[in-house]
């Protein structure tokens, strides 16, 4: 780093340097990255084919889609919120992104469309919880159900549109970015995340997100406006959501509403397991892409089990209580230290 | 008052000088009760009794031991040491509901009832079998309207929610409840503070009749004309000690203030510094802060320290959020002068809280934890975050910048940074040092401190005491509200005293004297006077 550093003029430095804050976030959640590594040999050693090239592409791709809109679900629980409006969203920019596509809408149209419906909706959600103080819980819940219905009534709830052939090309477990041997979703999924990170860190709203999910009251005293944040993190969380429901349609060939069904426990569990409190206030986007790994690992590992589905539930469910509990130990540990 | 028809025993006691051995047993009586909260002694050795027919008064400033003692008497709190006995009977108070059992019954300070039930249900709240035959039903409806009835002089609807009535009503309320459970001892914690004049005498009429029926009363008030009208006696706490005891007619209101406040307090130590001449940077306008309350005006100099004062809840507190801005008076305008570089401008009515700001008013709240600060996070964020634009350079916050702009603020307060991350981990006064700096960096004009040495230890106290008159004397208006008469007295220029939601006193240099002060807080302005 300090290579780097030294070639940069002085008045720019900041924008490269690595402060001690951020250092820490990158090395902070040792147990995370552990955790990612300890699953992977689990996975290796008890599943035939588990560590093969083809199964990790796959299972990035997978954890890809996941990781963006758990990506966009971390700012809402930092601010000590949660967002159930994802699968909707994420249905509903599948659906959007494979029927616009397939009416024949230029593709930057398509995700400009997709990304302003997962914004305004978001930008809905933050508003109304935090004008009105309502719990985040049952306001997302019911905007989720607002969009849900929109779509199925424009769909008749059925398979529809196709995705446009780069899409496909873009989200296949086969395919290369340039020298990287992965997905271009795969790096575009980290991309955000460096993105995200930045945003967090070097920004003044971001911030002001940890202000607000750490002490609402404090935060107002110190000119945080928590209508504005809130908008902002549920905007981002409802885009990013949409974001990911339209790459999926890459993966799936077509729209359908209930695609996003399982994110909406996999979304929260990402950010969990990554270590991102669900009080607000602490965690970090790539505690995520890292909660995103391990639970997508652990399905595989699963499903490699031949679990029903009805078993792989009950068994994510188990692990989610333990490894909150887990991390919260690793805090107090952490602190003493 | 002294009637032919009262028994004798209950004249006996009535009357200061002829109490005579063979009176009955006291009704309670607490012999060396202790109780400590940490490193806090709430109470030492406390030791009280109230005689059948007795009405006792304690009196005590914020913090002297009154509500730890209030308490104990009614099972909230277990003493470490001590003993309560009733009807010289020794008896262990585990729960409230213990004490109720005991016969000992408290109104308590706050309202405590439930809003979207009826009357009849709060007035019986807790109150023996909640199912209840018919017969029962009407027994109980008459003795509530009765009770209300002798208490207010007035009928009330059994069935609306008590939420609906006014809080005086609600008051009343309480106050009856007490009554129908037929108490030995009955506790008044500031059970007056929302009645008007005409029902609190309506209330100690009931007290004397009660009383004259054998039943003993503790009474607790901040306001000394009514302990003057109901004690027969007056047991005076202080940090957490009896320090006094009289009966009536052996003191005055004077000598009881001065018992309260220590006359022991010498203002000797008092600061002998340059008297603010500087121009007016707040300025009050016939402000009213509640409905119905006297409106007052005043101003504060650049460069003075001015302290708000008075019991809890008369205002003071009101005041410093209108000062910031968080909350509106009910009546008149708060004016600033125009912020750094325009102090030519005409001074603007402040009426939000980042108005305020802008103008160079900052506020460091009361409650740390709750508003000041976000103990999980590091300290430079908890100093940066409302002046992180300065930070920015081409769009992106530079951690250097926010770093070298905290060590220069840091080191005006005092504070040196030590290993500490999150600032949760800091002491109470390293925090609010942080805190302090975190408004330096807005280069505040009016700086308010709500009680800012709350929880603070000495040593730290008297470096913010530093910082304080630092910042007065580089111009800025500090305007602080203060709890502790010391602080006052010591740092002060200025001491504005509130009574009753309005401005009762104003104090100025050598005037302010613990005794001027405490009088001031009972709304007393006979001794008050003396100060001018």
């Amino acid at each position: 780093m300090s290579a780097i550093t030294s070639i940069v003029p002085s008045r720019l430095r900041h924008l490269v340097e690595v402060s001690p804050r951020v250092r820490g976030t990158l090395t902070s959640g040792p147990i995370q990255i552990l955790t990612v590594i300890a699953v992977f040999l689990v996975g290796r050693a008890a599943v035939p084919g588990f560590a093969a090239p083809y199964s990790v592409k796959a299972m990035l791709v997978i954890a890809s889609f996941l990781g963006i809109a758990a990506l966009g679900q971390t700012f809402v629980v930092l601010i000590g919120g949660i967002d159930l409006s994802v699968p909707a969203l994420i249905g509903a920019g599948n659906v959007i992104g494979a029927r616009l596509s397939g009416e024949g809408m230029n593709s930057v149209e398509v995700i400009a469309v997709v990304l302003a419906t997962g914004l305004a909706v978001g930008a809905v959600n933050g508003f109304v919880t935090s004008r009105w103080h309502l719990p985040p819980l049952v306001v997302t819940l019911a905007t989720g159900s607002v969009v849900g219905g929109a779509v199925l009534i424009w769909t008749n709830a059925t398979l529809t549109g196709s995705a446009p052939g780069w899409l496909t090309r873009f989200t296949s477990a086969a395919s290369s970015t340039g020298p990287l041997p992965v997905a271009p979703v795969v790096v575009l999924w980290l991309a955000l995340a460096v993105l995200a990170q930045l945003f967090i860190l070097r920004s003044r709203p971001g911030r002001q997100i940890f202000m607000l999910g750490a002490n609402r009251q404090a935060a107002a005293l110190m000119l945080v406006s928590e209508r504005t944040i809130s908008a902002l993190c549920f905007g981002l969380s409802g885009a990013l959501a949409g974001l990911a429901g339209f790459l999926l349609a890459g993966f799936t060939g077509a729209g359908l509403f209930t695609v996003g069904d399982p994110y909406l426990f996999q979304s929260i569990a990402a950010v969990v397991i990554g270590g991102t409190s669900l009080l607000g206030g602490r965690g970090g986007v790539f505690r995520s892409v890292l909660g995103s790994l391990t639970l997508v690992e652990l399905t595989t590992l699963l499903v490699g089990q031949s679990l029903s589905s009805a078993a792989q539930q009950a068994v994510l469910g188990a692990v989610i209580v333990c490894v909150t509990a887990l991390y919260g130990r690793d805090r107090n540990v952490r602190d003493r230290i | 008052m002294i009637n032919s028809e009262i028994p004798d025993a209950i004249l006996e006691t009535a009357d200061p000088g002829a109490l005579v051995p063979n009176t009955p047993p006291a009704i309670v009586e607490v012999r060396g009760l202790s109780k400590r909260f940490g490193a806090t002694r709430a109470l030492v050795d406390g030791s009280l009794s109230v005689a059948p027919g007795e009405v006792v008064a304690l009196l005590g400033e914020n913090g002297s031991g009154k509500s730890t003692l209030v308490k104990l008497l009614s099972g909230v709190l277990s003493p470490d040491d001590g003993q309560i006995l009733v009807q010289g009977a020794a008896v262990r108070l585990r729960s409230p509901r213990a004490a109720l059992a005991a016969g000992i019954v408290t109104v308590f300070q706050e309202i405590l009832a439930a809003r979207d039930r009826s009357v009849l249900d709060n007035l019986w709240l807790g109150h023996g079998s909640p199912v209840l035959s018919r017969s029962a039903v009407s027994d109980r409806r008459r003795l509530a309207s009765q009770a209300w009835l002798g208490l207010s002089g007035q009928d009330v609807d059994l069935d609306r929610p008590l939420g609906e009535l006014t809080l005086m009503e609600q008051q009343i309320c309480v106050v009856v409840r007490a009554l129908l459970r037929e108490p030995k001892l009955l506790v008044l914690d500031e059970s007056t503070s929302t009645l008007d004049v005409e029902l609190r005498d309506r209330m100690f009429d009931q007290v004397r009749r009660r009383a004259a029926d054998g039943m003993g009363c503790l009474f607790i008030s901040h306001r000394m004309d009514e302990v003057m009208a109901i004690a027969d006696r007056f047991v005076a706490l202080r940090t957490g000690q009896v320090v006094g005891v009289r009966r009536r007619g052996e003191a005055d209101a004077r000598e009881l203030i001065r018992l309260i406040s220590g006359r022991d307090v010498e203002s000797g130590a008092r600061r002998v510094g340059t008297l603010a001449h500087g121009s007016s940077a707040v300025r009050l306008e016939g402000v009213s802060l509640r409905p119905g309350t006297k409106p007052f005006s005043a101003t504060v100099s650049r460069g003075e320290i001015v302290g708000l004062a008075g019991l809890e809840g008369h205002g003071q507190d009101e005041l410093i959020r209108c000062l910031a801005g968080l909350q509106v008076p009910h009546a008149g305008q708060v004016y600033v002068a125009g912020p750094k570089g325009r102090a030519d401008e005409e001074p603007a009515a402040v009426t939000t809280y980042r108005g305020g700001v802008a103008r160079g008013v900052v506020y460091v709240p009361r409650d740390r934890k709750v508003e000041g600060m976000a103990d999980v996070l590091p300290i430079i964020d908890n100093y940066s975050m409302p002046t992180l634009q300065r930070d920015r350079f081409a769009g992106v916050l530079s951690p250097r910048r926010t770093k070298s702009r905290f060590q220069r603020d840091a080191r005006t307060v005092n504070f040196t940074p030590g290993r500490q991350d999150s600032i949760g981990r800091l002491s109470g006064g390293n925090q609010q040092k942080v805190i302090i700096a975190r408004w330096l960096a807005a280069e505040p004009r009016v700086i308010l401190l709500n009680d800012p040495t709350r929880g603070v230890d000495l040593k730290t106290k008297h470096e913010l005491y530093e910082v304080f008159r630092g910042l007065a004397d580089a111009g800025a208006a500090v305007v602080m509200l203060s709890s502790e008469v010391d602080e006052l007295v010591h740092l002060m220029d200025r001491v504005l005293v509130f009574h009753d939601g309005s401005l009762s006193a104003e104090l100025a240099g050598d005037a302010v004297t613990p005794e001027s002060l405490v009088s001031a807080y009972f709304g007393s302005p006979a001794v008050a006077a003396g100060g001018h």
